[in-house]
C-alpha cells in the first residue's frame, strides 16, 4: 500500500500533540472545553462564497464557513473545525477519441480531501468515502445541467476539501469510546460541495435549469440538559437543528442532506443517514429550508460576479452608442 | 440597436416587458444563446449574464464573457496549423476546442499541383463552414461562391495577442462595439490587424515597437473596460511614448 511516487508520512500515522492538561488533570476541565451550539436551531452559519478565483479553469468557486472563536479561549486547541472548499470546473471539452458517442454532456465529479483536511491525516489516493461523495455530488448536479448543447463533450467538476467538517468533538475520542455513528461531518461537506459546485458551474457558463444549493439538517439529542426548541416526538429532548456542527452535539440521531432548486421547488439529491424513524419527512423539510436560505446567498454571489465581469460589456455597448452620437454631432457642426 | 437590460441568473424567467416588440407582428422572436423556451409562453435563462435585445433583428440573447470559445458557423477565426494530414491541415482554434480541418484546396488559386505549403504552427485567417453538431468543424480560406480570398488566408509576420471573447465580438461589430482605439491609433501609425472570434487578435506593424504597442493597447482596453474617453487617453499615452 506504500505510495512510492511521493515521500510518505510514517506508516503508523501521526497525531498532533495533546496538551497534558486535558488528559492528566481532571476530566472536568476537558468537558469544560466542549463547544455548545449558541445559535438558534433555525440559524445557519455565515458563508463566505466567491467565484472566479482560479483563472486557468472555466469556472471556479471557493466556499468557507469561517470559525468565530470566542476571544477568551481556554485552550489552544480549536474547539471546532470550519469548512473550506474549493471547486474548479474544466470544460466543456471534447471527449477522448476512444470514448463512445454521447449525445449530451458527460459530467464527471471528483471530491478529494486534502491530506491536512482533518485531524487525522488522510492519504493522497481517493478512498471510498470520497468516491461516495463524488457520486452524491454528481446526482445533485445531473438534475440541473442541461447537456443537449454539447454532444461528444465532457465537463470535469473537481472539488478539493481544504478543511473538512469533523465527525464529532475531538475530546470524545480521548475519553469515551468511538462515536455511536460515523461520518456526520461528511453530510455538511456534501452540502457545501453542492453549493460550491453550483457556483462554479454558473461561473463557467454551462446551461443550468436553476441554481442548486445544498442544505443539511439533523435531529440531535442532548443527554444532559432539558430539551430546548421543539420536541419532534422522536423521544425526549430531541430536536431538529439546521446546519449542524457535529462537534457541538453530543448525540446525533439522524442527518439529512438535500440538493434543492429554489426556483422550481425541486430536490435533485437526497441523503439521509441515521434513524429518523417517523420524522423523516419533517427532517427533509428542514433541510430544504436550510438549502433555500443558502440559495439567497448563492444568488447574490453569482449576481455580483456577473456584474463585475460585464461592467465592461455593458459600459462598452453604451459607450459605443454614445460615441456614435458624439461623432455625428461633431460632423454636423463641422 | 442592442440594449442591455438586466443581469439574469440560471432559472430566472424573462419578464415580457424586457422582450423586444417588433414592428412586424409576423416575425418570430429569435432566441440566442443562454435562453430556453418552455411552451407555451415562458422564456427562461439558463446561464448567468446580461440580457441583451436587438429590436431590429427581433432577437434576444444573454451576453456572457465566458472564456471558452465554441465554434459556430460563418465565424472568422485565427487558426494555428497543427499538422498536415493527407488532404487537409489540422488546425487548433483554442487549446481546448476540438481540432478543425482545413482542406489543402481551400486556398485561393490552389490546385492539386500547386497547393500552398504552410509550415506547422503558422497562422491562418479562415472562416468556419456550417457544420452539424456531430461532425468536426471545417475551415475555409476562400469565399465558397466566388472563389476569392477576401482577406482570408495565411498571415505572415506579426504577432498574436489574447483577448476576451466579448472584446473580439465588439471589435468585429465595428462602430456599434464602441472600440475606437484602432481607428485612433491608425491616425498616426501604420499597421494591419486581423480579429478572430476565438479571442485572438493578430497585429503586424512593420516593426516590433508598433506591433507591441497596438496589441497591448487593445489588451488594455479589454482588461480595463475602457470607454471612449479612456481609450482616447490611452492612445495619447501610447503615441507620446513612441
Amino acid at each position: 500500500m506504500a505510495d512510492r511516487r511521493r515521500i510518505n508520512a510514517p506508516s503508523g500515522g501521526t497525531s498532533a500533540p495533546i496538551f497534558a492538561s486535558t488528559v492528566v488533570k481532571n476530566p472536568k476541565f476537558l468537558q469544560s472545553l466542549r463547544p455548545t451550539r449558541t445559535r438558534q436551531p433555525d440559524q445557519l452559519r455565515k458563508i463566505f462564497l466567491k467565484t472566479g478565483l482560479t483563472p486557468s479553469a472555466s469556472g471556479s468557486a471557493y466556499l468557507e464557513i469561517p470559525l468565530l472563536l470566542p476571544t477568551t479561549a481556554q485552550s489552544l486547541i480549536p474547539s471546532r473545525s470550519s469548512l473550506k472548499l474549493t471547486c474548479a470546473v474544466h470544460g466543456p471539452k471534447p471527449l477522448p477519441r476512444s470514448a463512445p458517442f454521447s449525445p449530451h454532456l458527460l459530467l464527471t465529479t471528483t471530491v478529494k480531501f486534502a491530506p491536512f483536511a482533518a485531524r487525522a491525516r488522510r492519504g493522497y489516493i481517493r478512498d471510498s468515502s470520497e468516491r461516495d461523495l463524488g457520486v452524491h455530488l454528481e446526482t445533485a448536479l445531473r438534475g440541473v445541467v442541461i447537456g443537449e448543447r454539447w454532444p461528444k463533450s465532457g465537463v470535469d467538476v473537481i472539488v478539493t476539501v481544504i478543511e473538512g467538517e469533523e465527525d464529532g468533538w475531538w475530546g470524545d475520542d480521548i475519553t469515551a469510546g468511538a462515536n455511536k455513528g460515523g461520518g456526520w461531518g461528511l453530510m455538511s461537506v456534501l452540502a457545501g460541495c453542492i453549493t460550491v459546485a453550483s457556483a462554479a458551474i454558473a461561473d463557467a457558463g454551462i446551461d443550468c435549469v436553476d441554481l442548486v444549493t445544498g442544505g443539511v439538517a439533523a435531529i440531535v439529542r442532548n443527554p444532559d440538559a432539558k430539551g430546548k426548541g421543539r420536541d419532534d416526538g422522536n423521544g425526549e429532548d430531541s430536536y431538529t437543528v439546521l446546519d449542524p456542527c457535529p462537534a457541538e452535539h453530543q448525540e446525533i440521531i439522524a442527518t439529512c442532506v438535500v440538493g434543492y432548486l429554489a426556483g422550481r421547488d425541486e430536490i435533485t439529491e437526497l441523503w439521509v443517514k441515521g434513524e429518523p424513524g417517523a420524522t423523516t419527512e419533517k427532517l427533509v423539510d428542514r433541510a430544504v429550508h436550510a438549502a433555500s436560505a443558502t440559495a439567497t446567498v448563492l444568488r447574490e454571489v453569482v449576481k455580483e460576479a456577473v456584474e463585475l465581469k460585464y461592467r465592461d460589456v455593458i459600459g462598452g455597448l453604451n459607450g459605443g452608442l454614445k460615441a456614435s452620437t458624439f461623432s455625428s454631432e461633431v460632423e454636423m457642426a463641422g | 440597436m442592442t440594449t442591455t437590460h438586466m443581469i439574469v441568473l440560471p432559472g430566472d424567467t424573462i419578464p415580457a416587458s424586457s422582450l423586444p416588440i417588433s414592428t412586424n407582428p409576423n416575425k418570430a422572436l429569435t432566441l440566442g444563446p443562454g435562453l430556453r423556451h418552455i411552451p407555451p409562453n415562458t422564456i427562461k435563462a439558463t446561464i448567468s449574464g446580461a440580457l441583451t435585445t436587438d429590436v431590429r433583428k427581433n432577437a434576444t440573447w444573454i451576453e456572457y464573457n465566458s472564456g471558452r470559445y465554441q465554434p459556430s458557423p460563418s465565424d472568422l477565426v485565427i487558426a494555428i496549423i497543427a499538422s498536415s494530414v493527407s488532404e487537409s491541415y489540422t488546425c487548433t482554434l483554442t487549446p481546448y476546442a476540438p481540432p478543425t480541418t482545413l482542406p489543402h484546396l481551400s486556398f485561393e488559386s490552389a490546385t492539386k499541383k500547386t497547393r500552398p505549403v504552410l509550415p506547422l504552427q503558422s497562422l491562418v485567417y479562415a472562416r468556419i463552414l456550417p457544420f452539424s453538431r456531430y461532425t468536426t468543424p471545417e475551415l475555409t480560406c476562400i469565399d465558397p461562391s466566388t472563389g476569392k480570398a477576401d482577406g482570408l488566408g495565411p498571415l505572415k509576420g506579426g504577432m498574436v495577442f489574447d483577448i476576451s471573447l466579448a472584446m473580439a465580438r465588439r471589435l468585429l461589430a465595428g462602430a456599434k462595439g464602441g472600440v475606437m482605439v484602432l481607428e485612433m491609433l491608425a491616425e498616426k501609425l501604420v499597421f494591419e490587424v486581423a480579429v478572430g472570434r476565438n479571442g485572438v487578435i493578430w497585429v503586424e506593424g512593420g516593426n516590433v515597437t508598433v506591433t507591441l504597442k497596438v496589441g497591448m493597447a487593445v489588451q488594455e482596453v479589454d482588461r480595463g473596460g475602457l470607454g471612449v474617453e479612456g481609450q482616447r487617453a490611452l492612445v495619447e499615452k501610447v503615441l507620446r511614448g513612441l
